[in-house]
């Protein structure tokens, strides 16, 4: 398989470690707007035939068409902000490969609708495209599916819940993903679905709840946040309603809420001085790069899905997840926690894609796919479920 | 008396309606960075002779020279963020003229301890000049505004005419001003004010001399007067504190400020993130200091006016002996944000500033004030000023505690 991984941040970076050790992967482009980025996960990675470095602008379609072309891939990884999804998806369509990405675009219900229209056209060309497909959304979209087809006769409620206990040394504040992203989806309205309503939004971070984490991570404060799962179970898995809830902290959702009404979460560029810029660009700036993190991290952090229903006539409740270790991730990986969770998942839809055993054709979301090959590869890529009766 | 006027923002334009009323200002040159902002409040004034506009950067000394000398200006009068404040401090020595600003230059927190020791603090930069300014024959009269400024000539009238020993002397600032429309929308400079409320406050006690704590340390209740009432008040770095030691007794002298815990909050957000940083860091190829942002998505306390509505108070509290007698007053001024806007069309927290100044000018140009070298506004009699404050639509009060 030929790779065009677009972003070689945090998660790129992860994706290009756990891709260069399966022997399906001929080749990985690391692209990235940042060439000096790149070259540093190039240099890590050594072999520079099978891990070729490419400059690109991922919102030009026609660099990442040119780029595509040059080195014959047939898989686009989009690794960028959610920003240039529409530019990347586009661009694998028409340059004709299959595509996978970790986030959508789109503001709440709407979420994947303009690449989900495309479904018919992508199958049509005999194309794959696999929508969320990291670690949440992604891996807690392919627990949902194990669960309605292995674990319930009937299914009441999935909650998608995500909560670490990651500590990070020398920082007050550093959260460990893209700063961006997260600035987005915590100041969006989170949404709900429910089999009468549809979907419908509420105030950010409302119902929060207390969730018992597995191992030590133990009991957290979870809320209500814009995330994909909730746009994706429901075309795909039988449920009456479907949820995520994030353990921020409130530490971190104060200091979201000040962000916010400070204008300071904004995309729009503002007038500073005679310099158009961004403001939410402005606080990542000011953090430290999540890339860098990991040897100042340690702790766990935990994905999962959450599930309540009925089996054999009884009442169920299940938490499928997985935890990682910072401290293994870095030992085996060399990448911190929260980004190899994310970045491994891809690989292993990868494999299954380069072996057939996942073979569909058009825009899906991972639930759409048997999960049994996937959790099964799990332990072999380090990277182990758990579940627990609740 | 001709001015100088560098920097026409909130305060700035306060500072040429108020003088606009006053004859023998015979000329204020509104001189800005953002020239559209000098030429809207050029409009408002409605007489172009009386109130040029030129265009300064005031970070270039030379510029401010050469503005000085064009118009044989009398005094500079420094109404921008103190970080331009040595070019333009230095540009009215250069030239030769009087100088006054209403703020003092920055500080620097102690490399190892800065929340126990001073390191470089507010108006060093200045003080170590008063020297040669009084070898040249200049005035240099710093910290000259609301607050510092009126709080300072307070603090000298309690010691003149009040009391026979202060034990302390506490600078309070609080306000019921609310700003409709916006959930946070602070009415002065929010770059000043990030410098002032993150920086290691500073108290001065006799024996023990500066020192600092950290933020918004010591919190109080302080019961306000005129229907503001009470508000919690923490310690914040002011020139107060530095400007009262070195001309009235006392044994401990404070400020604090009444700013709420939404903005106790935001502050303390802004300066976990590193937002409070005033040094360009590189965005995506482009230089930017985040507290520029910041300012940047904050609405311009100069237009907010009109949404104003409350009062906002300054004042000193001094506490010691008279005739033997225990003794608490706080001198105060209120000012109501509606009849600043009515008199002046300024907001009141701009308006409570810039009438200051124009006093300051007032009596300099009248002989009532006369004084070389660097000095502040404690240095000088209290009577005059407090005199005319009525006079200028800015009564104070006084309240036994």
């Amino acid at each position: 398989m030929k790779v065009l991984l677009v972003g070689v941040g945090g998660v790129g970076e992860a994706i290009a470690v756990t891709a260069s050790r399966r022997p399906w992967l001929e080749k990985m482009v690391l692209a990235d707007y940042n060439l000096g980025r790149a070259q540093e996960v190039g240099k890590r990675l050594g072999a520079a035939d099978k891990f070729p470095i490419e400059q690109v602008d991922a919102a030009d379609k026609k660099q990442v068409i040119e780029i595509a072309s040059k080195h014959n891939v047939n898989l686009l990884m989009n690794a960028v902000n959610v920003d240039f999804t529409d530019a990347l998806f586009d661009s694998a369509y028409e340059y004709g490969c299959n595509y996978m990405d970790m986030a959508m675009t789109g503001l709440g219900a709407q979420m994947g609708s303009r690449q989900l229209a495309s479904h018919a056209a992508w199958e049509k060309k005999g194309l794959l495209a696999i929508l969320g497909m990291g670690v949440d959304p992604g891996l807690s979209d392919i627990f949902a599916k194990y669960a309605e087809e292995h674990l319930f006769d009937e299914i009441e409620e999935i909650g998608v819940r995500d909560g670490a206990a990651l500590d990070i040394s020398g920082y007050d504040f550093a959260p460990a993903f893209s700063i961006t992203d997260t600035l987005e989806e915590c100041t969006s309205p989170p949404i709900i679905w429910e089999k009468e309503r549809g979907w419908f939004e509420t105030e950010p971070f409302s119902e929060p709840e207390v969730f018992e984490f597995p191992e030590e991570i133990g009991p957290l404060k979870c809320v209500n946040v814009e995330h994909e799962e909730v746009v994706l179970i429901p075309r795909w898995v039988k449920t009456k309603r479907v949820t995520f809830k994030y353990a921020l902290g409130d530490k971190f959702i104060h200091a979201i809420k000040v962000l916010h009404m400070l204008g300071l979460t904004s995309k729009e560029p503002v007038n500073v001085k005679g310099v158009k810029v961004v403001p939410s660009e402005v606080v990542a700036a000011c953090l430290p790069d999540p890339a860098h993190l990991g040897d100042k991290m340690t702790g766990k952090t935990c994905v999962g899905t959450w599930v309540k229903g009925i089996k054999d006539g009884n009442e169920r409740q299940v938490y499928l997840y997985q935890i990682t270790d910072n401290a293994e991730s870095m030992r085996k990986y060399g990448c911190q926690a929260v980004s190899w969770q994310t970045g491994v998942c891809p690989v292993i839809a990868m494999e299954l894609l380069a072996n057939s055993t996942w073979n569909r054709d058009g825009v899906l979301g991972p639930e759409a796919f048997d999960p049994v090959p996937f959790m099964e590869k799990m332990q072999d890529f380090d990277f182990p479920y758990g579940f627990k009766e609740m | 008396m001709k001015v100088l006027l560098v920097g026409v923002g909130g305060v700035g334009e306060s500072i040429a309606q108020i003088a606009k009323q006053r004859a023998w200002v015979e000329q204020v040159v509104l001189s800005d960075f953002d020239l559209d902002r000098a030429r809207e409040v050029q409009t408002k004034l409605k007489d172009d002779k009386r109130f040029p506009v030129e265009f300064v950067d005031a970070s270039k000394q030379e510029l401010v020279e050469a503005l000085a000398k064009k118009y044989a200006v009398d005094l500079i009068m420094n109404a921008c963020d103190p970080s331009f404040n040595e070019s333009i401090f230095d540009a009215a020595f250069q030239v030769g003229v009087n100088y006054m600003d209403m703020a003092m230059t920055l500080s620097k927190p102690h490399p190892k301890e800065p929340y126990r020791k001073v390191y470089i603090k507010l108006g060093d930069y200045q003080f170590e000049r008063a020297g040669k300014w009084e070898e040249k024959g200049l005035l240099a009269l710093v910290g000259m505004g609301v607050e510092p400024g009126m709080a300072d000539i307070f603090a000298r009238y309690a010691q003149d005419y009040l009391f026979d020993e202060i034990e302390e002397i506490g600078i309070r600032d609080g306000a019921n001003i609310e700003v409709k429309g916006y959930e946070f929308a602070p009415n002065f400079s929010i770059w000043t004010t990030i410098e002032e409320c993150l920086n290691p406050p500073v108290i001065w006690e006799k024996g023990k001399g500066w020192f600092t704590t950290e933020p918004f340390s010591e919190p109080e209740v302080f019961e306000f007067p005129e229907g503001i009432g009470k508000v919690e008040v923490v310690n914040v770095e002011h020139e107060e504190v530095l400007l009262i030691p070195r001309w009235v007794k006392a044994r401990r002298v404070t400020f604090k400020y009444g700013l709420g815990d939404l903005f106790i909050g935001v502050l303390k957000t802004l300066h976990m993130i590193g937002l409070d940083n005033k040094e360009p860091i590189n965005v995506k190829g482009m230089m930017v200091a985040p507290r520029d942002m910041v300012a940047a998505c904050l609405p311009d306390p100069a237009h907010l006016g009109d949404r104003m509505f409350g009062r906002t108070c300054a004042g000193t509290w001094v506490k010691g002996t008279k005739n033997g007698k225990p003794r608490q007053i706080y001198l105060y001024q209120v000012a109501d944000n509606e009849e600043c806007m009515q008199k002046w069309g300024c907001q009141a927290v701009v308006a409570q500033t810039a009438f200051n100044a124009v006093i300051g000018w007032d009596l300099i140009e009248h002989g009532a004030w006369k004084g070389v070298g660097v000095l502040g506004p404690e240095a000088f009699d209290p009577v005059p000023f407090m005199e005319k404050m009525a006079d200028y639509g800015f009564p104070y009060g006084i309240k036994e505690m």
